[in-house]
């Protein structure tokens, strides 16, 4: 059965398409596809020669003819015969044909093609007209971005399928809800050449990254193996020796810093580039069955010793090792120190060069070598660390079969040479990458080959939940904020929770028990006064609102058109949302599954967020901090300012303008503004506390200019200086507004209270006390209740400061809550944070009114 | 009619605060140590003008002198004005800007009108149910964004409302009603009722009288109420993001989510100029509407807040 011929196979699925399908609409296939580095070119060339594959009726001037593309040849029909080694290129409007003894440009689509080819046959040379239509034409709807996820994970939510992607997201609550293609019956079938079964020409490992039970639901491309990579040149110059082991490794620092330059550079900014040290060491110390116990959470395997020793290993490097400000950059930025010349070398999967391309000094020679292994170590040295990225199949788009032959011609053995030709990364395809691969990538193509073994992808779902937690603890070792065996208790006691959550989901277990109490407390007690202030306010009301002036009825109809607009689209998209949030809150639900469906948990979702989870208190802590914290800065300054300038100051609007302004820029313009300024490497702060330090060097105060000169590339939006940042750009955006307020509070003060203290002898610091401060109180507090509410809804700040991924220590409700519902679709537990929040600021804000309330001045 | 308006715009009205008699006040001047004021001030100025100032003659410096000479300015003989039509061609900020203009035009201009509606009718009628609207409006204000976020998106996705125009369109405007239908009430519930009475004596109808009479009187309120949403809806970023994610708004994004793109793409592919000229483009449009309109502008937060 799997053997029958792939020819036949195609014919015959030809004959019934052609049966079934003359003159149908075209077939398409949809391709969210991630985009990083260079990659985009061959990917469009694959689905530009998908397209062209398959049979076409052609006319040849006047003669009709059938061509068929397959498998890089061009078979013509009549007396064309067959040309070989086809190669096209194409801009997406043109294809460029060659082949032997052909060549041609074509204007094209999917469906159709016309243009001139240049035939020659036994000597002669002769240019031919040519248009084609193809039989059963498929669009290659592909299209690529580096934050494919963002999209993906929102067409899954919507329910309308792709076809293929590669997006870096959990499949598998998709695979447990039968959204993923299993490939299986697939893989036994022949690959695209139609010389092997097709899971035959992957190397080991490489379809291990989703595997259930035996079942495969990915295919994968790039082999990524993770090495340390180094500056050859720099190396030889020095006469320095690449090492093998770690003691090796710390020597080899020491020397390159004795040469004054940074050992190693790294991108600290996602610490996730660690996790392959940590893995390297602990798998040579530990061995094959301890490394993949550990994945499966197994008790005890983060806690032993090997494992604490690895985290030590890992700490040591970046402690002795890492290039100053490591900790802040991106991987771009980090990669470009290291091609800059900055740093010796830099930790880094098979993509660095790829990634790179065209930010790479002319003449750098590029070498690597393995991972270091450990001297006491029991596993195999020549292992090497391979992570492959998944590229999967739903099930339930239209055509999951096409895509599925699709991805048979993007691992053809053809197309995965181009692709390491053209990316100059090796391939997971056996034989696509002999004489594909340049020179820089040499020595990686030796360690890959000279692997007895692979670590690094672990079949079977592991514990997603755990990802972030070994994310933060790989943070901690690479920051040196904790030791060693203190991450790796914590890790041990996270990863024993994380797999007892993972085994049995409904179960909640109790971590906290003061702080929701403290909390409902608070809320229960904020409640209570927030009704007996709506039992005031109603009096208050019902004695202010008496009917100054009798107002007139109006007609039903009228009140429909007047108010009716409004009533509909706020009841609509405000109102049942909130209620339907209430609702789903006490649900189970993963957004893929019928809504009608989902299970009652009762309070499961709140007693989960406040009883057990360490990151919505986490989230919590860091929204107080916002809503106490930053009102202290901000409110003190603001309140200064607005004095200076009712008070009378030369050029007072001039200042009010300009104050005024940053307030006006909104979320996203300011932080991305901000982001720019703290950038370690090019960003305004550094460079300012650099030039200030080097100046006071020049007139000799060498002791503070030592301290400003320590910020050389500091990180200022780390993760554990992060909030501490966030002050500067709240004081920056928040001022002004509220200095207007009391402004304008100000200004309404009678100049003779002034004039009446001034004549009893009360300093200026005592009139503001004594006279402005009560008279504005009220608006203080309006101010003040702005800011709480703020930071209470922070959300697209520490967003896009943290890359859209923050780290578990810089998650606020908010962002907690975008990642709980779009990145592990759990959408009750969503929908509960959103209550918690509604509650928070509901009843925080009413607390506020009524419990700061001082008796308003009457004047 | 019209020659009146300025005198009735004049008043202020929102403040709760009886108008007071005497004049406005002379200042004293040199209350407290002023040159030191002065100068305080003036550096906090600085800090807080430098950053823009920054980014704005950054984003005509090329990336490697972005990189390595923060500081200086770009020379004069060779500005990377390239930046800005990479950003607006390339970057495609050409569609983000038309987008966001498109909508956050159409969502100020409806809110305004259906809320002044809306206001009109709460605040000179009397009909059932009139005091509890109110309040249902009001509570909105209360009412954060990320309540509603979740169901609403299954809510659009089966209306098919989601990555389309309309959808954002909708949930815009609905967010901006609280704010606006607060604010004008208030400004409605200010202006004198003799006009209005008169209008409807003289047999205008409800909605003559609102369009002829009330809503030229509400202009500074109107005015107030738009530009707050303009700048809402201008920087919108969070709804935006979950609504227009899907594949079919590509061509829909707005300014907010093309500027964050273009910023975690420069993490891959280190365009920093590019960047940096797309946020000048979007600081632009508010920049201006800020030198044009700041007299409203504070006077707005001024009756939104003091009122209270």
């Amino acid at each position: 059965m799997d053997w029958i011929p792939r020819k036949m196979l195609i014919a015959l699925t030809v004959l019934v398409a052609v049966a079934q399908a003359r003159g149908a609409a075209p077939i398409k296939i949809e391709l969210p596809l991630f985009e990083g580095g260079a990659g985009k070119a061959f990917f469009l060339d694959c689905a530009r020669e998908y397209e062209l594959c398959g049979t076409w009726d052609v006319m040849l001037g006047a003669k009709a003819a059938v061509w068929s593309f397959r498998d890089g040849k061009l078979l013509a029909g009549d007396q064309l015969g067959k040309y070989e080694n086809v190669r096209t290129e194409t801009d997406g409007q043109r294809w460029n044909i060659t082949a032997d003894r052909l060549v041609g440009t074509l204007l094209a689509n999917p469906e159709s093609f016309s243009g001139d080819v240049k035939i020659s046959a036994g000597g002669v040379e002769t240019t031919q007209r040519v248009s084609g239509r193809k039989r059963d034409p498929v669009i290659v709807d592909m299209y690529l971005d580096p934050r494919i996820e963002d999209k993906v994970r929102v067409r899954i939510l919507e329910g309308s399928f792709f076809e293929i992607t590669n997006a870096f997201i959990n499949y598998w609550p998709l695979i447990h809800n039968g959204k993923v293609l299993e490939l299986n019956k697939f893989l036994d079938q022949p690959n695209w050449e139609g010389d092997a079964k097709w899971r035959d020409t992957f190397l080991p490992g490489s379809l291990d990254v989703y595997v259930d039970n035996g079942k495969i639901y990915s295919v994968s491309l790039g082999y990524y193996a993770s090495v340390i990579w180094y500056n050859k040149k720099m190396f030889r110059d020095h006469g320095w020796k690449t090492p093998v082991t770690w003691d090796e490794l710390f020597a080899l620092c020491e020397q390159v810093k004795k040469a004054g330059i940074a050992p190693l550079a790294f991108q600290g900014r996602y610490p996730y580039y660690a996790a392959p040290l940590y893995e390297a060491a602990f798998y040579s110390l530990a061995g094959p069955k301890a490394f993949y116990g550990q994945k499966k959470l197994v008790a005890g395997s983060y806690s032993r010793p090997e494992s604490v020793e690895a985290l030590r290993l890992l700490q040591k490097l970046a402690v002795e090792g890492f290039q100053a400000g490591a900790l802040g950059m991106s991987h771009t930025e980090s990669q470009l120190q290291f091609f800059l010349g900055n740093t010796a070398m830099i930790p880094c999967g098979a993509w660095l060069k790829s990634e790179m391309l065209g930010k790479i000094p002319d003449g750098f020679e590029l070498g690597c070598f393995n991972l270091p292994v450990s001297k006491n170590r029991i596993a195999d040295p020549t292992a090497v660390s391979v992570h492959t990225e998944a590229t999967v199949v739903m099930s339930q788009s239209p055509h999951p079969e096409i895509a599925v032959d699709f991805l048979r011609l993007m691992t053809s053995r053809r197309m995965a040479g181009k692709f390491a030709r053209m990316q100059d990364i090796p391939t997971c395809i056996r034989g696509a990458n002999e004489g594909n691969l340049s020179k820089d990538l040499e020595e990686l193509n030796q360690i890959v080959n000279r692997a007895k073994t692979s670590y690094g992808m672990v079949p079977g779902e592991n514990y997603p939940e755990f990802e972030q937690i070994y994310r933060d603890g790989m943070y901690r070792a690479i920051s040196a904020s904790q030791t060693p065996a203190k991450i790796a208790q914590g890790l041990e006691s996270q990863a024993v929770a994380a797999k007892a959550r993972g085994d049995n989901p409904d179960q909640v277990t109790v971590n906290h028990r003061w702080k929701p109490a403290m909390l409902l407390t608070l809320l229960g007690g904020g409640m209570l006064l927030a009704l007996t202030q709506m039992v005031r306010m109603r009096r208050h009301a019902r004695r202010k609102l008496a009917p100054v002036e009798e107002l007139q009825p109006m007609r039903f109809r009228n009140v429909l058109l007047f108010v009716g607009p409004a009533v509909v689209i706020y009841s609509m998209f405000i109102i049942v949302p909130c209620v339907r949030s209430f609702a789903w809150s006490v649900h189970q639900w993963n957004g893929l599954t019928n809504l009608e469906g989902m299970p009652f948990k009762g309070l499961m979702n709140f007693r989960r967020l406040l009883l057990e989870s360490d990151t919505f208190w986490i989230s919590l802590q860091n929204n107080l901090f916002l809503m106490v914290v930053v009102p202290l800065f901000v409110v003190p300054l603001a309140l200064f300012l607005s004095a200076c300038i009712s008070r009378g100051v030369l050029g007072s609007t001039f200042f009010r303008v300009v104050f005024f302004f940053p307030n006006l820029l909104g979320g996203v313009a300011a932080t991305l503004l901000w982001l720019h300024v703290y950038n370690p490497q090019g960003g305004l702060i550094n460079a300012a506390l650099m030039g200030l330090g080097s100046g006071l060097h020049t007139i000799g105060i060498h002791s503070i200019a030592g301290y400003f000169q320590s910020f050389q590339a500091y990180t200022w939006l780390e993760p554990k200086n992060l909030y501490w940042s966030l002050i500067p750009i709240s004081i920056w955006s928040a001022c002004g507004f509220n200095m207007v307020l009391y402004l304008a509070a100000m200004e309404t003060i009678p100049e003779t209270y002034y004039e009446a203290a001034r004549i009893d002898g009360a300093s200026a610091f005592r009139q503001f006390w004594t006279i402005t401060v009560p008279l504005i109180w009220e608006v203080l507090l309006i101010s003040l209740v702005f800011l709480v509410i703020g930071g209470m809804k922070a959300f697209e700040t520490i967003w896009l400061l943290t890359n859209q991924q923050p780290q578990t220590q810089n998650h606020v409700i908010s962002t907690l809550m975008i990642q709980t519902m779009f990145n592990e679709f759990k959408v009750g537990e969503a929908t509960a944070m959103a209550v918690m929040l509604f509650l928070m600021i509901f009843v925080g804000t009413a607390a506020m009114l009524r419990g700061l309330r001082r008796e308003s001045v009457e004047m | 009619m019209t020659t009146m308006l300025p005198e009735i715009a004049d008043r202020p009205a929102t403040l709760k605060r009886p108008p007071r008699q005497e004049p406005p006040r002379p200042r004293p001047k040199l209350s407290f140590s002023s040159p030191i004021i002065f100068l305080m001030l003036l550096s906090y100025a600085i800090v807080v003008m430098y950053p823009m100032f920054w980014l704005f003659y950054s984003s005509l410096k090329s990336d490697q002198e972005i990189f390595l000479r923060p500081f200086q300015l770009p020379p004069a003989s060779a500005l990377h004005w390239e930046n800005f039509s990479h950003a607006w061609i390339q970057g495609n900020f050409k569609s983000y800007f038309i987008n966001s203009v498109i909508m956050t035009l159409s969502t100020v201009l409806m809110t305004t009108l259906l809320s002044a509606m809306t206001a009109y009718a709460l605040s000179r009628f009397r009909f059932l149910g009139a005091k509890p609207l109110y309040f249902y409006f009001l509570a909105g204000l209360m009412i954060p964004i990320q309540l509603a976020i979740v169901p609403l998106f299954f809510e659009m996705k089966n209306l098919g409302l989601l990555n389309s125009r309309p959808g954002l369109f909708l949930v815009y405007l609905a967010f901006g009603f609280p704010f606006s239908i607060f604010v004008l009430t208030g400004f409605f519930k200010s202006l004198p009722s003799s006009l209005h009475e008169a209008a409807l004596l003289d047999g205008a109808s409800e909605a003559q009288a609102f369009w002829y009479v009330m809503l030229p009187m509400a202009r500074p309120g109107l005015i107030t109420v738009a530009i707050f949403l303009f700048l809402g809806n201008w920087n919108e970023y969070f709804v935006a993001f979950v609504c227009l994610s899907g594949r079919a708004s590509d061509n829909l994004r707005t300014l907010p989510l093309g500027l964050a793109k273009i910023t975690i793409v420069s993490n891959y592919r280190s365009d920093w100029g590019v960047a940096f000229a797309g946020l000048v483009l979007m600081m632009l449009p508010t920049l201006l509407a800020y030198l044009f309109l700041q007299k409203h502008l504070t006077k707005g937060i001024t009756a939104g807040a003091v009122k209270g």
